[in-house]
């Protein structure tokens, strides 16, 4: 047994070094990953001394605007926070509130429905992506985080070794295209928005269908958010995430009562979720990532709900 | 609670060191350790059902203790029946009973009558169909005088829900198992270690093999008519190394774990798809529901002991019941069906037991005709597999027609890596095709850096190939 044990404990050691390993290596992809984009969003956030208007959410919001339209209409400066839907609405939320938050701000948030579903506000793989982004923000993460992110780790971890091993060989050089590639840190125009894509057609993608209970936590951190974006002086107001048909269809009796739970709350809100239900030729890759047309679409939609709003 | 998921692998180094170290000194805690675990592990998933669990350990335990005492072969049969009313009784609300109705209905239809009917708003417990038919063999071993019937409940209890095997099988015996809970268990070294590399090439088999392939196969399966017959084959071939990758690969889990407490449980898969005929490939896949099925359903009905029509009868009868087994709906049926047909030329001339040796034993190398015999026998499997995987018999039968269309032989537009990872299998599976499982090491040959080495490859494999988590297929059943 203790020969067991011994040669048990030892060879665990070995998996783990080569897990931490992952973890410390450096990333030599070129282009990074989109999820480097969000130094780039704090520059944004921060440099900015005006009362500004910043976009958040997940990718619904990175791939669903165009800031430069809103920020002509509005006389505003606009940013686009956004990155991934994965990162969870807590991690969205506690890393908007680390930046430059000032009294006169505006935050339009539109949280994902898998926001409001099971653990989803947690976040989940695309986290550990963002914490190698940016890791000053491991100090934001909690232990539910913790415990949603480790049974990715080791996949994570290996897939940077593998990574590694592969830049290594293939010694990639940062080349002209680099900057009209999606998905990476230089897919992103001034204001934030993933741009790359706008004058691409429509890729195959399956439906979007969200299952599980919903969870009111995630109307507690709203609630949270809302009054600490008071104490400052800023406002928040709620909207919707852009879904094809089909995908709504499929989820309609959540996504009404996801509404109906937000509605019962003291939230400012813009639109109601069947307005931000498009045509399927409207969308890029994914049943909620906009095309150019369908940004078009949503930022003038999103204009007029601001503007009704204000009135 | 998942074996491919973080949370076993906590779970399972707690419950090995509670076992050897904590419960090591009496045979009973350590028993009741089992049983509590195994309990943890089911109600991992929605402990509501385990009450399904205990109600039928309940009531199979007293039958068994009631057919033992009673002396009159009536009461005996009483108790057993009330043991199967109750088995069947609840695979039938759970399993079954919805298709049962919505074809009522559509048959009443057909016929020009409107029948109201309900259906049941019920999920499947996990696993049911599996522990019921171990329960079942309990009883019947123990009313044919087989088994003596056990009064420890405790015992009982864990051999019901003993979790390594409890959701997916093997089926076991309780002439096999139930005896190990009596006996006190010595740790031992070698099993536990061969125990460990059973349960890495389980893990390899799912994750990298069963994994990969599904994401192809739903691609496929979910739209056969954007697809090449080329794309289609290799859709439908994947599906076969799925389907083995994820429930040989649970065995093997499964068994590696029994190992690691002191258990031996009995061979799942053999190597089917080196079979040279389809009765082979039957004596080597899910070997412990086909030998149930021969045990309890196929021998009380005559076996092969009566003249040639009722071999042929029970011969379907036992595919397509084991087709049913599998769940609700036709295209299990029809994929037993075909089995059946594939085997009556065999049984009908009386090769059905050809080849009950190992395949090309003390070669290297397979003869041509041994390779072209386990190259149809595959083909024929893989025909079998569509019915199976598709959702409906019109599904079945249009992606049949699809790979037929001659104006489809363009190159395929799938992605065919997991190729490369069913050759890799192949290849360790054909090396060890003797042994137990894939990984069997001879340990005394093979130095222990370079065994390390191998895990170490095999765990890299692991992540850097795995697929996203998916849920094991035979689950559903």
């Amino acid at each position: 047994m203790k020969k067991f044990l011994v040669n048990s404990i030892i060879f665990f050691f070995v998996v783990v070094a080569l897990l931490v390993l992952g973890l410390i290596l450096p990333n030599q992809n070129t282009p990074r990953t989109i999820d480097y984009a969000l130094i780039k969003k704090h520059e944004l956030i921060n440099t900015e001394k005006r009362p500004k208007l910043i976009l958040t959410g997940g990718s619904n919001v990175l791939f669903g605007f165009n800031s430069e339209i809103i920020s002509q209409q509005t006389n505003k400066p606009v940013i686009n926070h956004a990155i991934h839907a994965g990162y969870g609405l807590q991690y969205i939320i506690d890393d908007l509130l680390q930046q430059n938050i000032t009294k006169g701000d505006t935050i339009i948030l539109a949280p994902e429905y898998s926001h409001f579903i099971g653990n989803g506000r947690f976040g989940n793989e695309p986290l550990l992506f963002s914490l190698t982004a940016v890791p000053k923000n491991i100090k934001l993460i909690r232990l539910r985080q913790l415990i949603n992110m480790s049974s990715f780790l080791p996949k994570f971890a290996f897939g940077r070794i593998k990574s590694f091993i592969y830049n290594l060989k293939s010694k990639q050089q940062p080349s002209a295209s680099s900057s009209k590639k999606n998905y990476t840190e230089y897919s992103i125009n001034a204001h934030g928005d993933h741009n790359t894509h706008w004058n691409l057609g429509k890729t195959a993608f399956d439906n979007y269908e969200f299952t599980g209970k919903i969870d009111n936590g995630a109307l507690e951190m709203l609630q949270d958010f809302n009054a600490r974006l008071k104490t400052i002086g800023a406002t928040l107001i709620i909207t919707f995430p852009s879904l094809t048909q089909s995908s709504y269809q499929l989820n309609a009796t959540t996504i009404q009562k996801i509404h109906q739970r937000l509605l019962k709350n003291d939230f400012s809100i813009i639109g109601q979720p069947k307005d931000y239900v498009f045509e399927n030729t409207l969308f890029y890759d994914t049943p909620y990532h906009l095309n150019g047309k369908g940004v078009l679409k949503r930022t003038h939609l999103l204009l007029e709900h601001l503007k009704s709003h204000h009135d | 609670m998942l074996f491919n998921s973080l949370e076993y692998f906590i779970f399972l180094p707690l419950v090995f060191l509670l076992y050897w170290f904590v419960f090591n000194k009496n045979l009973r805690l350590q028993n009741a350790l089992l049983l509590v675990v195994s309990y943890i592990f089911y109600g991992w998933w929605d402990y509501r059902f385990l009450s399904l669990i205990v109600f039928s350990s309940i009531i199979d335990f007293y039958c068994g203790l009631y057919i033992d005492r009673s002396n009159a072969s009536t009461v005996k049969k009483r108790w057993l029946t009330l043991s199967m009313v109750m088995n069947l009784g609840f695979l039938g609300i759970f399993k079954y009973f919805n298709f049962f109705a919505k074809e009522f209905v559509a048959f009443a239809d057909h016929f020009g009558v409107h029948v109201n009917t309900f259906t049941l708003d019920i999920i499947l417990p996990i696993g049911i169909s599996f522990y019921t038919f171990q329960t079942m063999s309990y009883t019947i071993d123990v009313y044919k005088g087989k088994l003596k019937p056990t009064k420890d409940p405790i015992i009982f209890f864990a051999f019901v829900s003993f979790f390594p095997q409890l959701v997916a099988g093997p089926i076991e015996r309780a002439t096999n198992l139930l005896p190990q809970f009596y006996k006190k268990r010595q740790f031992n070294y070698d099993n536990a270690s061969d125990g460990l590399r059973q349960i890495l090439w389980g893990l390899f088999k799912k994750i990298v093999i069963a994994d990969n392939c599904a994401i192809i196969v739903n691609q496929v399966f979910d739209a056969p008519e954007q697809f090449s017959t080329v794309s289609l084959c290799i859709g439908a071939v994947f599906f076969a190394f799925q389907i083995y990758g994820d429930f040989a690969g649970y065995s093997d889990i499964a068994i590696g774990t029994a190992r690691l407490f002191g258990f031996n449980l009995m061979q799942n898969f053999a190597y089917p798809y080196f079979s040279r005929d389809i009765a082979e490939f039957w004596r080597r896949w899910h070997m412990s529901l086909t030998t149930w099925f021969r045990d309890y359903v196929y021998i009380p009905l005559g076996g092969s002991k009566g003249g040639t029509w009722m071999k042929v009868r029970n011969t379907f009868l036992i595919f397509i019941i084991s087709g049913f087994w599998h769940g609700a709906n036709w295209t299990f049926m029809v994929w037993g069906l075909l089995n059946a047909i594939y085997f009556l030329p065999l049984l009908l001339l009386n090769k059905n037991r050809k080849n009950i040796g190992g395949i090309a034993q003390e070669k290297k190398l397979i003869s041509l005709k041994e390779l072209f015999q386990i190259a149809t026998t595959f083909v024929l499997t893989v025909i079998a597999w569509i019915f199976f995987r598709a959702a409906s018999l019109t599904d079945a039968c249009l992606y049949i027609k699809r790979i037929f269309s001659a104006s489809q032989f363009y190159a395929s537009e799938i992605n065919i890596k997991p190729l490369a990872f069913i050759f890799i299998l192949i290849l360790v599976e054909w090396y060890n095709r003797a042994q137990e499982h894939g990984l069997v090491l001879n340990v005394t040959k093979i130095t222990k850096p370079l065994r390390w080495s191998l895990y170490i490859i095999l765990i890299i494999f692991i992540f850097w190939f795995g697929a996203d988590k998916q849920e094991f297929i035979y689950f559903q059943f």
